[in-house]
């Protein structure tokens, strides 16, 4: 890809990753390809039109149009089942009991697939359309290079979501042969295979054994499991997105951070601003402001209706949401009890570095807590792992019976940590670029090492592509 | 930037060597329990699910069946945790693991309720998915030795084991012929009576989770007719039910009452033979309930072959 990309001359590159994105996506499943060119034509066509548009009412009804496609696709593909069963469960509440696997599979919603990255591209698209329609960029004319900006393969299936203003200049932009970008772009993508392979795919074995059965062990080891998972999932959707960043880098192309040290967060507000930062934005800009705005509701229904939004973005399942309101419900309360804080802090001459410790670990232990809501099929199993967590019968933590594995959880957890801590998540480059050429050998050497040992051959995707 | 070029390329060629290197170490060395079922053409198999893993030594049998001459070798290709139920996945692994022109094959094919279970609601689409995700979904090749196939894609830890194995556990003894053995005591670690209750408890338990969430499946019980047919043409099928622990036998009994009727009339439908020893726990000892140990396995594999021999004498008069 990379090769054929910089032999091709510029004015036809984009064809050729526009016909790599779709291959790449084709692969999995060719029929969704469909569904992808489709909001895409849509996208395409609604944004030529809101730029023609004579009136504001014919802009506002073709953006409309965008929204209600892009939305109407998600629903179908993603929330039928969901919605269908919910549905049905406040029916039978009420007596009237209909079987749900019945009309599933008289409907055949059951058999529909869910295709892979459609969260992500329908919110990149729908993106693309309210820039159009606010007047912040031009509509592309160009349907190849929209095709483009849409499918754009490092990012198809799990983000960042990028904003049109800032991708589509960069595809008609001529590319040179830059072999620092190239390099950065390789050290990402391997720090991005590090992350998933060695380290979120290691802690994903306790993480599975702790939540196959929680009633089995206890205590400790699934306040371990519950911790790990916290870790397993951020390292798993950062190495993704520092794949993708590096992969883009590799092409002459710059992606945006979708994470800035989470962990390190002293807040549930900054935690938010640094945690799939391509999300929040979009959530921020898109559904957020205009609701406080446009809709005069007040802060706290529209940060409720937001965290109902991202907890339903990640799944359709209640779990979803449940975990993020749960974390809606901490962001009100950090909020509503700021001023009382900094009074009682004031008053007790508490250090800030010991309130932002404090902050750090309450954000942590909250994060993990809610998360067992998100790793679990429903609500009944999440609350018995966290009664089951609650209660210390022994102190068992071995669970895979395997002390060296649990030893390099915490040693690899710690390692990456130390680096995220001192280079942040998107500079990881720095640690061996513009060294000399023997620690540079040295580094790479270790690396295939380290990889090569430790990695896990378990084939686990990445959790965020279900998304 | 031939520069670069040169040392990206050199980078992967180290890569690709090193990877190899202990890749092979490790084939060299002990992998995992299931390794050993991977890495050789057969001329007849156990199959089944893990009570046949463990509860049925190849060796035994071949050595009481010799004078009836059956094609060698003969591999128990049966694997623990659910890994080898009926199914189109497993059929096809069979096929591609025995030899292509055996005619005169040995087929055990271990029985039992949970043989033909999947998740409620499973439709055969789902089941084909669920049954990728497994073990022989991953890999292609079933035959060979060193397997890399097996270890790139199903050995389920890091390769820093072919210097410092962490899963080796002295008490099962994995056998070539892809036997494994569980024995009591080991040079380093004895199993415990307690131990014992303690993993029957547990597998109880388990039993009685699962029980709420699986259920029998008739698409896995189609495929099992489907490898009898298949397996008729390649040699002689013997069905047979392993012995367990009564009160798991009880559980299994009242989840699928007709269970060994069942058998019997497939049995009978497609002139085989069933022999049911679920009931004859009395002379063997497991350590869960459900599974053989090692001295139980060697017994029961040696009365098998009686019971087969005794089918074969009297079909042959």
């Amino acid at each position: 890809m990379v090769l054929g990309f910089y032999l091709l001359n510029h004015r036809y590159r984009w064809l050729w990753l526009l016909l790599g994105s779709y291959y790449f996506y084709a692969a999995a499943e060719p029929v969704l390809l469909i569904l992808l060119l489709a909001s895409t034509l849509v996208d395409y066509y609604c944004g030529l039109q809101m730029a023609k548009a004579a009136t504001q009412k014919i802009k506002k009804l073709f953006l409309a149009a965008s929204i209600l496609i892009n939305v109407g696709i998600l629903v179908v593909f993603k929330y039928l089942f969901f919605f269908t069963h919910s549905l049905l469960g406040v029916l039978e509440f009420f007596g009237i009991a209909i079987a749900t696997n019945d009309v599933s599979q008289a409907y055949h919603i059951n058999q529909i697939l869910l295709p892979v990255g459609i969260s992500f591209y329908t919110f990149q698209t729908m993106s693309y359309s309210i820039e159009v329609y606010r007047g912040n960029i031009q509509a592309e004319k160009h349907l190849g290079k929209f095709a483009l900006y849409v499918a754009f393969f490092p990012q198809l299936v799990a983000g960042p979501i990028e904003r049109a203003s800032r991708l589509l200049p960069q595809l008609k932009k001529k590319i040179a042969i830059d072999t620092q970008q190239i390099e950065k772009g390789l050290i990402m993508m391997a720090w991005g295979f590090f992350l998933k392979l060695v380290v979120a795919d290691r802690l994903g074995i306790y993480v599975d054994q702790a939540f196959s059965d929680p009633t089995s062990p206890h205590g400790i080891a699934l306040f371990l499991g519950s911790l790990f998972f916290s870790f397993q999932i951020y390292y798993d959707f950062s190495a993704y997105t520092a794949i993708a960043i590096g992969a883009a880098k590799v092409l002459g192309f710059d992606l945006m951070h979708n994470f800035n040290r989470p962990f390190f967060s002293t807040s549930s507000m900054e935690f938010w601003k640094r945690w799939h930062i391509s999300l929040m934005y979009w959530m921020r800009d898109y559904l957020y402001r205009p609701l406080v705005i446009n809709l005069k509701l007040t802060r706290l229904q529209a940060v409720l209706l937001v965290f109902f939004v991202i907890g339903l973005w990640h799944g359709a399942n209640w779990t979803f949401v449940l975990w993020s309101m749960l974390n809606a419900v901490l962001l009100i309360v950090e909020v509503a009890s700021l001023k009382t804080r900094t009074r009682l802090f004031k008053k007790y001459k508490i250090p800030k570095k010991v309130s932002n410790v404090a902050g750090a670990i309450i954000i942590l232990g909250y994060l993990m807590v809610s998360l067992i809501f998100f790793r679990s099929p429903s609500i009944s199993q999440a609350l018995v792992y966290i009664e089951h967590m609650l209660t210390l019968k022994s102190l068992h933590i071995n669970i895979l019976g395997n002390y060296l594995e649990l030893f390099l959880c915490f040693v690899f957890i710690g390692l990456v940590q130390t680096v995220h801590y001192y280079k942040g998540n998107h500079k990881i480059y720095e640690l061996v670029l513009n060294k000399s050429v023997s620690i540079k050998g040295l580094a790479y050497i270790g690396y295939l090492l380290l990889i090569i040992l430790f990695a896990v051959h378990r084939q686990n995707t990445f959790i965020y592509f279900q998304f | 930037m031939k520069l670069f070029l040169l040392r990206i390329g050199l980078f992967f060629l180290l890569f690709g060597a090193t990877y190899f290197f202990f890749m092979n170490k490790l084939s060299n060395s002990y992998v995992d329990e299931n390794y050993n079922k991977f890495t050789q053409e057969a001329g007849g198999l156990i199959i089944g699910l893990s009570r046949a893993n463990h509860g049925v030594s190849p060796d035994i049998l071949e050595k009481k069946l010799e004078e009836y001459k059956f094609e060698k070798p003969l591999i128990n290709f049966a694997i623990d945790h659910g890994q080898t139920q009926f199914g189109e996945l497993y059929l096809n692994s069979i096929q591609r693991k025995l030899r292509q022109n055996v005619t005169k094959g040995l087929y055990i094919l271990s029985v039992s309720p949970g043989s033909f279970t999947a998740p409620k609601n499973m439709d055969a689409l789902e089941i084909k998915d669920l049954d990728k995700k497994r073990i022989l979904g991953k890999i292609n090749a079933l035959t060979e030795h060193p397997n890399y196939d097996y270890i790139s894609n199903c050995y389920p830890l890091s390769l820093y084991n072919a210097m410092y194995p962490t899963n080796q556990w002295d008490n099962l003894v994995a056998h070539t012929n892809g036997w494994n053995e569980l024995k009591l005591k080991s040079a380093t670690h004895t199993i415990s009576k307690q131990d014992i209750k303690e993993w029957k408890q547990q597998a109880i338990d388990y039993y009685k989770k699962s029980v709420q969430k699986e259920v029998y499946n008739a698409h896995r019980f189609q495929y099992f007719i489907k490898t009898i047919i298949y397996l008729k043409e390649k040699g002689t099928v013997f069905l047979i039910r392993m012995p367990i622990d009564q009160d798991m036998l009880l559980l299994e009994n009242e989840t699928w009452r007709d269970f060994n009727k069942k058998m019997d009339s497939v049995a009978e439908n497609h002139k085989v033979v069933y022999l049911d020893y679920s009931d004859k726990i009395e002379d063997y000892q497991t350590f869960d309930g459900s599974h053989l140990l090692s001295e139980s396995a060697q017994q029961f594999t040696e009365k098998l072959g009686e019971g087969i021999k005794t089918h074969l004498k009297s079909a042959a008069d």
